[in-house]
């Protein structure tokens, strides 16, 4: 079951919620390897929208090493390194969804994002 | 959450392999606030006929006693467990079996149901319940957003 990960804000006394959830599927991205290889990865998705009113994409993460800035960088430090759990891997994402990142963040190549919406 | 389904012919029964994803509160956590985690369960029994125990999973290093940590990425650590499930529990115990045999057929589910089949067993995956058909074809791919 996917669970729910609510962002409440006290300025603005509205909640957000980000949804966390693991999968055991074929990704579009996989069907060059053989035809059979299940990949399992968490998924998150929300439906809430930035400041600049644009939607969020969903984000996959097939390992520890699926860093949120384009794969290369945390996004709440600058660190290449890989996550330390699953739950530090979520925190950054959830992190990564709140304050959003410049253009080319620590040099992560990632294209700009607002912050979320509140 | 992702789950296998095997079946075994030999009792014509499927058991099942859970992957759920927890944020809780953890007992034996050093810390009182919420962690995110993965639960491993499975409705197989241990060659004695004892339920297996719920396996909490929060670094690529929980890999299956007697696997060498660490997992590469959860495809490889999800695929420890179910092999470790099938090696420890009657259906791999059982005198006419074998982890290799054909009669073992591999299903999980997703929101798309996919197939695959080898030597008469089936393979799906899942995350919702979804119908699972065995065939050699695939029935579908889902696309990441």
């Amino acid at each position: 079951m996917a669970i729910n990960l609510d962002i409440y804000s006290n300025t603005n006394a509205v909640t957000r919620s980000i949804s966390v959830d693991f999968f055991a599927d074929l990704l579009s991205d996989s069907v060059t390897a053989p035809s059979d290889q299940i990949v399992y990865y968490f998924k998150l998705s929300t439906s809430v929208r930035d400041t600049a009113n644009l939607p969020y994409n969903i984000r996959i993460a097939k390992g520890l090493d699926a860093l949120a800035l384009n794969k290369a960088k945390q996004s709440s430090v600058d660190s290449a390194a890989n996550y330390t759990s699953i739950d530090t891997m979520i925190k950054d994402y959830v992190y990564d969804y709140v304050y959003g990142h410049t253009a080319d963040q620590y040099s992560s190549g990632v294209t700009a994002k607002a912050p979320m919406r509140f | 959450m992702a789950y296998i389904s095997i079946f075994n012919d030999e009792d014509n029964r499927y058991y099942r392999v859970n992957f759920d994803v927890k944020n809780s509160i953890l007992a034996d956590s050093n810390t009182s606030t919420n962690e995110t985690c993965l639960l491993i369960t499975t409705t197989m029994r241990t060659g004695l006929g004892a339920a297996f125990p719920t396996f909490l999973i929060r670094t690529l290093d929980d890999v299956p006693p007697g696997d060498t940590p660490p997992a590469v990425d959860f495809t490889d650590l999800c695929k420890m467990y179910i092999n470790y499930f099938l090696t420890e529990s009657t259906i791999g115990q059982s005198s006419s079996s074998s982890t290799s045999s054909s009669s073992k057929s591999v299903s999980s589910s997703s929101s798309k149901s996919v197939s695959s089949s080898s030597s008469g067993s089936s393979i799906s995956t899942g995350s919702s319940g979804s119908s699972i058909s065995s065939g050699s074809s695939l029935s579908s791919i889902s696309s990441e957003g």
